[in-house]
This record gives structure tokens, sequence and C-alpha cells, in this order.
């Protein structure tokens, strides 16, 4: 594995991979819908959410084990 | 995030193939020959940043942008250094990405017409099957345009390739001459006993073997025009009978008694520097003078390398057309590669690189890659760099290649040179250095 070093390191890695991958679709979903969409909102707030776990991680690393 | 990424590309108007590891994908890389690859950096095998080194050394042309869900500085900026197109962090910024997408459609269509406005120019700037857009060329034109309906005679000089032959057509066809003969005659291919019975003829008996009577070039060439190719070739004796020929307008056979009389414009060509030839003894002044009334100098390709684009469209367009392949252009590399290379052969060997190059092509552009096999793979003289005697002590412990196998093993794995180099049996670094030695690179 190429990555920084910590041991939890590659764990947090998978975690940010999926939670990239639910953010990454909710944008293609919001490309696709028109603006005014009732559905809009729905997805704007899974992503809000996605965004949110992510910046979560750093803190997860931190935690003393 | 493969159907993610996937997605979102063909979105954009991509063919998508995926991959699910680095391997599979550097094998195939050859035949996919992508215009983009998106890697993830941390992948099992094979990590990003390894699989775009390689990209970036069996496919120039290939964009690389890198995604990771954890990026430094440092590695972005290595990243950058081996020639990533961009490196992008997780979760994927989808307007950056789009970004980047026109940034490699706008690279493909630019080389497209590029090609397609070389051609273009290249049928403007022809000129009787010449191409040239330099200045020296158009004065060239202008100097055979304004010379071809007066000129009898004419010295076409200039070295191999450089197309001697296409300027005495141009100055017959652009002549009063046009409709009647052109009759071209090579003096280097002649053994010399035959030299006057070739171009004057002979008559029955003349000579052992000659049972028939033969009428000699000047008598087919009456009322048009002898091209005669390598003029320095020609031996003394016969150079005389030529001059008389030249100046009286009057042949006659080996073994014929009278003369007869001929109407022909004599267009000599040489590769030779003629005013040399002549103080050494080897060619009749008198005849040389009769020649060079007008002289037309033909500059060597690599005094009129901007000319190369056009030449290169030129000939791209006709070698696409004749076998039947996509070729809409080429890529900057391969135009970098045959605009710096010394040509000696000058448009000959420009010409026959092309041919080669366009018949190993299998995509739209003509790569690098091709166009460099190509150039290895004629019989141009290897450079004359003599080994490296100090720099290379290393070089006794390893096998001695040869330019054709280290051609050979390259072609076999589609350019890629860490292949070649496990295929030959040596480390990447001699390769390199055995590439530097032939100056493959």
């Amino acid at each position: 594995m190429t990555a920084t070093g910590e041991d939890d390191t590659p764990l947090i890695h998978e975690f940010k991979n999926h939670l990239s991958v639910i953010i990454g679709f909710c944008d293609l979903l919001l490309r696709d819908l028109p603006e005014g969409d009732p559905k809009r909102a729905d997805i704007l707030e899974m992503r809000r959410a996605g965004q949110a776990a992510i910046a979560l991680l750093p803190k997860l690393s931190e935690r003393p084990r | 995030m493969l159907a993610l990424v996937s997605r979102f590309a063909e979105g954009e108007g991509f063919e998508v193939i995926s991959r699910p590891g680095g391997q599979s994908l550097l094998t195939e890389l050859p035949v996919l020959r992508p215009e983009v690859v998106l890697l993830d950096r941390n992948m099992p095998e094979l990590g990003g940043l390894d699989i775009l080194r390689v990209i970036r050394d069996a496919d120039p042309e290939c964009q690389v942008i890198l995604m990771t869900a954890d990026a430094t500085v440092e590695s972005a900026i290595e990243a950058v250094k081996l020639g990533a197109l961009d490196y992008l962090t997780k979760p994927l910024d989808f307007v950056r990405l789009g970004e980047l997408f026109s940034t490699v459609r706008f690279g493909i269509a630019r080389r497209q017409r590029l090609l397609a406005a070389d051609t273009e120019l290249a049928g403007r700037f022809e000129f009787c099957g010449m191409v040239g857009r330099s200045p020296v060329m158009q004065e060239l034109f202008d100097f055979i345009r304004r010379l071809a309906p007066h000129a009898r005679t004419a010295l076409v000089s200039g070295e191999t390739g450089t197309g001697k032959e296409l300027v005495a057509r141009a100055l017959h066809k652009l002549g009063p001459r046009r409709d009647r003969r052109f009759v071209a005659f090579n003096c280097s291919a002649v053994v010399e006993t035959l030299f006057e019975s070739e171009l004057f003829g002979h008559t029955r008996g003349a000579f052992t073997g000659a049972v028939e009577a033969k009428a000699g070039l000047f008598e087919t060439a009456d009322g048009g025009t002898l091209f005669l190719d390598e003029i320095g070739e020609l031996p003394l004796q016969v150079q005389a009978k030529l001059l008389r020929v030249i100046e009286y307008g009057e042949v006659q056979r080996v073994g014929a008694n009278e003369g007869k009389r001929v109407d022909v414009r004599a267009i000599a060509a040489t590769n030779r520097r003629l005013a040399e030839e002549v103080a050494a003894g080897r060619f009749r002044q008198d005849l040389y003078y009769r020649l060079n009334v007008v002289e037309i100098a033909l500059a060597p390709l690599r005094e009129r390398r901007d000319d190369i684009p056009y030449l290169t469209a030129a000939f791209i367009k006709e070698f696409a057309k004749r076998f039947e392949k996509p070729l809409a252009g080429l890529s900057p590399g391969a135009e970098r590669l045959l605009h710096d290379a010394p040509w000696p052969g000058n448009i000959r060997e420009l010409r026959n690189v092309l041919e080669r190059a366009c018949m190993l092509s299998e995509g739209r552009i003509l790569s690098e890659r091709e166009v460099l096999a190509a150039l290895g793979g004629g019989q141009r003289p290897a450079p004359s760099v003599v080994k490296p005697a100090a720099a290379d002590v290393t070089a006794t412990e390893e096998p001695e290649l040869d330019r054709r196998q280290i051609e050979q093993a390259l072609q076999k794995v589609g350019g890629n040179r860490s292949a070649a180099a496990k295929l030959l049996g040596v480390s990447r670094r001699a390769l390199y250095r055995r590439l530097d030695t032939f100056g493959l690179r």
C-alpha cells in the first residue's frame, strides 16, 4: 500500500473512498435533475451528510485507542 | 468509484473502458490506446504513480489524471512531475474533471485540425508535385514558372532526395513541349560501354550484339525533354559527344556515318558539385558551362524545416488513402521528431519514413512511437556517434545489443521500455544507455 503511514489510515482511506462514491453519485444526480425539482433537496441532504462524515474522518484518526 | 467515473466520462462523450487494477490496464495499453487515463493512486498490486510512470513512458500522448482520497502536497508534486495532467482529491470535483476532459478533447481536436489545415495548405503550396511554403521554395517555383517556356538546357543540382526529377518534370510540364515526351535516364544505372548506344543509338551490326538498329534516347525524346539524372557519372568521352548533340542538335548513331537532327530539351541533374568535378578534371568544362546556363539549386530539407509539416501532411494524406487507414494527424511528439531529424536522404527519406509509419499505425493519430520505429527501421545510417569509451564501463558486462534487436524488442512490447528491457534481459538503465547510443530516444 502506498498509504501515508499509520496503521489505521488504510481503514480511514477506505471509508473516504466509499463516502466519495456516495457524494459523487449525488453530484451526478444533481447534474441531471433540473433546477426546482423537488428531489434535489433530498439529494442535497444526502450529499451534506456525506461531506460531514468526511469532515469527521481526521478526528477519527486522532482518537486514542 | 469505477462506476461513478465511467458514468461521468460517458456523459462527457467519451468511450469508457474500465479496469479494476493496474496490471490488466498495462497489458492492454498498446491495444486500448486511450486518449486519457483516470487512475486511482492507491490500488492493490500496482500503485497509481507506478502506472503513471509506465504510461508516460510508453505513450507520451496519453494524458493521465490521478485521483486519491488523501492527497499530500509531496505526492501531488511528484505526480505532476511525472507528467500527470492533474491530481484530484476525492470526493471528486466534477466541474474540475469536466474542465480536464475539455482540455483533453481540445488537444485531440487541435491535432486533427492542424493536419487538416496543413493538408489544405500543402495543397495550396503544391507545385507540380512539390510542396513548399518556405521562401526558398516559393522562389524556386516562381523561377521554374518563368524559365519553363524558354530554357533549352538546364542543370538541376541538389542532394539526393531533394526532388530533382520533379523539377525537371515541372519544367517540361510548364513548357511548350508539355504534350511531347519526357524521357528520364539515370546515368549511374548504365554500364560504361553502353552509354553511347543508349543515348545516341546504334546501327545494325555496329558492334557485337547489335543485331538490330536502335534509336537512342535523344531520338526517342525528339521534340520533347530528355532528363539526364546523375550527369556527373557520365564518362568523359561520352560527355564530349553529349556536348555536340546539345550544341548542334545532331545525333550520330554508333556505327552511322551520317548525323540526324533532333530537337531535344536536355535537363541534367546532379548531386555532386560539378564545379569541383570540373576542377578535378572529371567533368568537361565546356559541357558544364553549356549546362549551367540555367542552374536550379535545390535546398536540402534540413535547410527548409518549415516545410516539413506541409510535406508530412501531404504524405500522410497520400498513405492514409493508399493503406485505407483512418489517419487524421500526428502527435506533437511525432511532429517534433520529424522536424528535428537530420534527413540526409531529404524528402525521399521523409516520404519513406512516413510510409513505414503509416503502415505500422493503428490509430487515427500517428504516434511518436510509430514515427520513432519508422525512423529507426530505415536504412538510415546509424548516427556517427562513436561508442563512448569511458562512459560505459559496465557495458562489457551487459550482453551486446545491436540496434535491430532493441527495435524489435520495443516493437514487440508496443514501445514499453521497461517491458523491452525485461525481454532483452537487461536493466532499464542499460536499455536507456543503448537507446542513447543509437540515438533512439
